[in-house]
């Protein structure tokens, strides 16, 4: 930060979204206190009319109240199939879980799918029918489509993005044969290019499965499987587990990562190759030469000498790994490029090995000829043969670039229609909209990344006027209306035949031996050299390179506050957008952080703040697109980048415009430093040390323990809480922010009091960046609960004893003893506690509050509690079952896609946490403060290739 | 004498304000009457509160469990109306509760049923409350004054067992 950090007084700069109260003035406050007093002595009742207790009429056999009902579903997210489990309390859901039986999540979840119970209850939802923006009917509508639906058969259209709902396709099947319906997907995430590259290769479209966890050898090209992807919370375990200690199986997994900004992927590489978006083809290309691809013709590589090596010796690491190695493409590469990729696979023997390939599982105009494109839509409508279109549950105007003209296409239809969670951008330029049933409110089913197919069922009775997107669609041709549920079960009547296996499927939340089918391909060597460009040139000037947001997607996530407060693990930038610029850039242009951008190409300009990140490459800027938020938002704090694209495949290269502007944006970003100042507070050694038997270079002894808390004195109960954390497994993802934000009910706070660093996630992701020995700027994750320390420093200094240690370990807070001096924050050494400035909690719908949880108030500081809810909750099961075992997850834990993090017992010598911290690579973060925390880390392993940066 | 009289008056209301409910007779919708169900008619706790033994809250019970006799028992008086009318219309009755905890407490009422503790050790002898009132001040004091004398109770010197 190169300025100081402004501190608003109240009431002063307070954006819409701050939960604030409205400023009080002294002599308003005493009025308000008079009157509270005189109030309280009048009523005679302190606590007023006893609360009111609502039994049931007819009690649910399943429900216990004050117990928790789980049902495992499957939720759409983007597309794709998410298996999860959902914690309910009286038949509202409080928390998603992971489902361990379904392939994509093995128990995790990513942070999106965390998010879904807060999107449930987003008051923002929309909740009618809307006709030209006036409050309608479903009745209205349904005659609307009545008299307009009588003309021509095939005139009804719909445009959704692709689903791999079986019955939504079938629902749209039987519309498309009884009505003649039109059915047109488009694709925002810019998949429809990773089809068509593997119908370059293979001759047709294939859906990659990726095996992290049999790879020893892996390079990204401009790719990031360990986020935002459909089997990415898969993958990210899968890779772990072939990187992690203790090696069983040989040495760690390595690896590379070549792109154009930053990935997760790239921060967790051993090697990392910041390049020019014009420069990825020379990268693939000096890949194949170093793999040795028969034909490949001879090109001159625009790439620097030390970026040659660099790719040499990854190819030749590749090429030394056969059937265990593998590339990975970023899915909107150039088609070409990404078949190049695939032959390289192939030529490695890792296709059927590392790489899986099976029929798409999702419904595109590239992999099904029951879609039609875009662009043929826009076609019919020029060319008049569309009466009726409605837009299925997305919103095509925000996800796509205007340069699509949807717009335009909308205003020269007649009827359209919009059926949406939100009465979005879409919905407001269509003649209807239609209010969508959330996934956890409706049945349906939806297919995972490697093909398993999950029922989706409703976790609470659907309220208000809102329907499912399969009633919707039995709107359009006036069908007898039937319930979900037997639609559902239509899909499924012969796969899921009898009672038994419906209920089983319903239960485990799959459907047994749904998964896709790998197709043993090769891919056809001259068409895909046939494809490949003629002369490779690398741009001159400024580049752009556009992603997916880590955290938004698409941006479509953007309503949801706890994911825009979510701090973006490379950058730590939450709420909004920013343009990355390389540390180089900047100073040539005398830009600071925060600086106003006006960032033109092709006739669009965009202002956006900068962001210097080094080990971004020079001469590009980077964009996410993260361009919504929720209503309360104010305007200045997002940013559309979308009218930079040409259109939805383009996802960055030549001709940007930089001006800098005079104007700056303080940006919000939860950690403002890169460096530990020397600390080590992230511990790494290499694999080859290792073997060695060198493991982390010895700590100083701290110096001779010195405590004001009387070693031993204590009473101890016979558990004893702690918990490890693996840094060679974490990626700093954050999926444990968000889980742990949802089981804590932790309200968020806003931009402006990020800005003022008044965040409330009880585990924060530390990240520092080093030089690696390649010479490249590297990320280093590390994730700080609190670490309830056996010497806590915090308890020594509260004037009311409102943090207490009990005798199982746990630094535990008291929030009605707390009168908020806050000398408990400023004593801790990690700085994990949390003061509540203002009653942010009033922002959280009540709703989605865990029930086992006390709301804090305003006033109050608040911590990790190493959910000590769970504890307690476990410790009575476990004792009303006569065990002696108490098996607890914490909820970073269980939603950590990686398994970074283990918590238990650590006074049971068999409990995994006890073997990880007898471990060698164990370590305590500050170990010479002598606080002793009962959470500690395993140093980081890595795998360098011995001759980079040697 | 005055300045007695003051601080016995700022101590009684300090108490009072500590444990509101002591002693308070609610209004219910129904004017259900433990004595007659329990001390008449002898009907264990259980029957109405199912989930005592394993789950944190007793439960109320639902308008079916009390239609599981008045279906056929006091089908016209006047005083059910409020019942048959839930049932009819499948809504619930609107009790008031009687025993409040703050809600920074979490007591676990299975915890101590399965303990052995009898459920008149904090509630009284309900068998003879026509209108049932709170008759243990339910403070922290008084949870840990018992915790202390019982030999087998747990020591509850963790904060963390009912606060978190």
């Amino acid at each position: 930060m190169s300025r100081g950090r402004r501190l608003p007084t109240l009431g002063t700069g307070v954006g819409r979204e701050d939960v604030r109260e409205p400023p009080l003035s002294r002599r308003s406050f005493l009025k308000s206190l008079g009157a509270t007093l005189a109030a309280g002595s009048l009523s005679g009742c302190p606590g007023g009319e006893p609360p009111e207790a609502l039994p049931y009429v007819v009690e649910p056999e399943a429900v216990t109240p004050g117990r928790p009902t789980f049902y495992a579903t499957t939720l759409e997210l983007a597309g794709w199939g998410h298996g999860l489990v959902i914690e309910t309390h009286l038949g509202r859901p409080t928390k998603v879980e992971g489902n361990p039986e379904h392939p994509a999540s093995l128990g995790a979840t990513s942070s999106q799918a965390q998010a879904q119970v807060e999107a449930l209850y987003d008051p923002a939802r929309s909740h009618a029918v809307f006709a030209q923006g006036a409050r309608a009917s479903w009745t209205a509508c349904a005659q609307a489509l009545a008299e307009a639906g009588g003309a021509r058969p095939g005139e009804v259209r719909v445009l959704s993005e692709p689903t791999t709902s079986p019955s939504l396709r079938r629902e749209l099947a039987r519309l498309g044969e009884g009505l003649g319906l039109g059915w047109h997907v488009y694709d925002p995430s810019g998949r429809e290019a990773a089809l068509a590259g593997a119908r370059l290769a293979f001759g047709r479209a294939l859906d990659p499965v990726l095996r992290l966890d049999r790879a020893r050898v892996v390079l990204t090209l401009d790719a990031d499987p360990l986020l935002g992807g459909p089997g990415s919370v898969r993958y990210a375990g899968d890779l772990a587990r072939a990187r992690r200690a203790p090696f069983a199986g040989g040495p760690p997994a390595r690896l590379y990562a070549v792109e154009s900004s930053w990935t997760l992927t790239g921060a967790h590489a051993e090697h990392r190759l910041a390049l020019r978006p014009s420069q990825l083809w020379a990268a693939a290309w000096a890949l194949a030469r170093g793999v040795g691809l028969p034909g490949l013709p001879e090109r001159a590589l625009p790439l620097e000498p030390g970026a040659r090596r660099f790719l040499e010796l990854a190819a030749r690491d590749l090429a030394a790994h056969p059937g265990a190695s593998l590339i990975v493409a970023g899915a909107h590469a150039p088609p070409a490029l990404q078949a190049l990729v695939h032959a390289l696979n192939a030529r490695l023997n890792n296709i059927g090995h590392t790489q899986e390939w099976i029929d798409p599982v999702a419904a595109s105009p590239e992999a099904d000829a029951a879609c039609r494109s875009l662009a043929q839509l826009r076609a019919d409508v020029e060319a008049g043969r569309v009466g009726t279109l409605l837009v299925l549950g997305c919103d095509p105007l925000q996800a796509l670039p205007p340069g699509e003209g949807l717009a335009e296409l909308l205003e020269r239809v007649p009827l359209t229609l919009h059926a949406g969670l939100y009465r979005d951008t879409t919905a407001r330029r269509c003649d209807w909209h239609l209010p969508l049933l959330h996934g956890l409110e409706g049945w349906g089913d939806a297919r995972g990344f490697e093909g398993t197919a999950g029922l989706q069922q409703p976790t609470l009775a659907p309220g208000l006027a809102r329907r499912s997107a399969l009633q919707i669609l039995r709107l359009l041709d006036d069908a007898p209306p039937r319930p979900d549920l037997e639609l559902v079960r239509g899909t499924w009547r012969e796969r899921l035949a009898d009672e038994r296996a419906w209920h089983e499927a319903l239960e485990r939340g799959v459907v047994a031996g749904s998964a896709g089918v790998h197709q043993d391909v090769t891919p056809d060597l001259a068409r895909v050299l046939g494809g490949l460009p003629a002369e490779l040139t690398q741009a001159a000037g400024l580049e752009l390179h556009v992603q997916l947001d880590r955290r938004l997607h698409d941006g479509r996530f953007g309503r949801s506050r706890l994911l825009q407060e979510l701090p973006d693990p490379i950058t730590k930038l939450t709420w909004g957008s920013a343009a990355l610029l390389a540390p180089e850039d900047a100073a040539d242009r005398g830009i600071e952080d925060g600086r106003l951008l006006e960032v033109s190409r092709g006739g669009a300009r965009v202002e956006l703040p900068a962001l210097i990140q080094p080990g971004h490459p020079p001469g590009v800027v980077g964009v996410s697109l993260a361009h919504s938020g929720p209503p309360t938002l104010p305007a200045a704090e997002t940013r559309d980048v979308q009218p930079l694209r040409r259109d939805s495949a383009d996802w960055g290269g030549p001709g940007l415009g930089l001006r800098v502007l005079s104007d700056t944006l303080e940006l919000a970003r939860t950690q403002r430093h890169d460096h530990d100042a020397g600390r080590e507070l992230v511990r790494s050694a290499t694999a080859a040390a290792l073997a060695r038997g060198r493991g982390l270079p010895s700590r100083e002894d701290p110096r001779p323990a010195q405590t004001l808390l009387g070693d031993g004195a204590r009473p101890r109960a016979r558990r004893q809480w702690g918990m490890s954390v693996d840094l060679t497994a974490c990626t700093g993802c954050g999926v444990c922010v968000v889980a742990c934000q949802t089981e804590n009910s932790i309200p968020t706070v806003g931009p402006a009091e990020v800005r003022a660093g008044r965040e409330l996630h009880w585990i924060r992701i530390d990240r520092y960046q080093r030089q690696g020995p390649d010479g490249g700027v590297q990320l280093e994750h590390q994730p700080v609960p609190c670490m309830h320390c056996e010497h806590a420093p915090c308890e020594l200094v509260c004037p009311t004893g409102a943090t207490q240690h009990s005798e199982d370990g746990l630094n535990a807070m008291v929030y009605n003893r707390c009168i908020g001096t806050r000398y408990c924050s400023n004593n801790c050494p990690y700085k994990v506690r949390r003061f509540n400035f203002y009653y942010y909690a009033a922002a959280t719908p009540t709703l989605a509050n865990n029930p086992d949880v006390s709301v804090r108030s305003r006033g109050v500081m608040e911590k990790c509690s190493y959910c000590v809810q769970r504890i307690r909750v476990a410790e009575r099961a476990a004792r009303a079952r006569g065990q002696r075992q108490v098996v607890v997850q914490t909820a970073c834990e269980q939603a950590c896609p990686s398994r970074a993090i283990v918590f238990g017992d650590v006074g049971d010598p068999d409990s995994e946490v006890s073997r990880r911290k007898a471990g060698p690579l164990e370590y305590a973060l500050l170990a010479e403060l002598n606080t002793r925390p009962r959470t500690t880390y395993t140093a980081r392993v890595r795998h360098p290739h011995p001759e980079l940066g040697a | 004498m005055a300045g007695v009289g003051v601080g016995a008056l700022a101590l009684g209301l300090s108490a009072y304000a500590r444990t509101p409910g002591l002693g308070r007779v609610v209004q219910q919708p129904v004017p259900f009457s433990h004595a007659h169900h329990v001390g008449s008619l002898g009907l264990e706790c259980r029957y109405c509160h199912p989930h005592v033994e394993r789950a944190p809250s007793a439960g109320y019970p639902s308008t079916e469990t009390c239609m599981h006799c008045h279906h056929e028992l006091y089908t016209d008086a006047a005083a059910l109306a409020p019942v048959r009318e839930s049932w009819r219309a499948g809504t619930p009755i609107a009790w008031r509760r009687v025993h409040v905890l703050p809600d920074h407490v979490f007591f676990d009422h299975s915890v101590h049923v399965r303990a052995g503790l009898e459920c008149s050790e904090c509630h009284g002898a309900v068998e003879r409350m026509p209108r049932i009132t709170q008759v243990a001040p339910l403070d922290m004091g008084w949870c840990l004054d018992c915790h202390r004398q019982q030999p087998r109770a747990a020591r509850l010197s963790d904060c963390s067992v009912c606060h978190r």
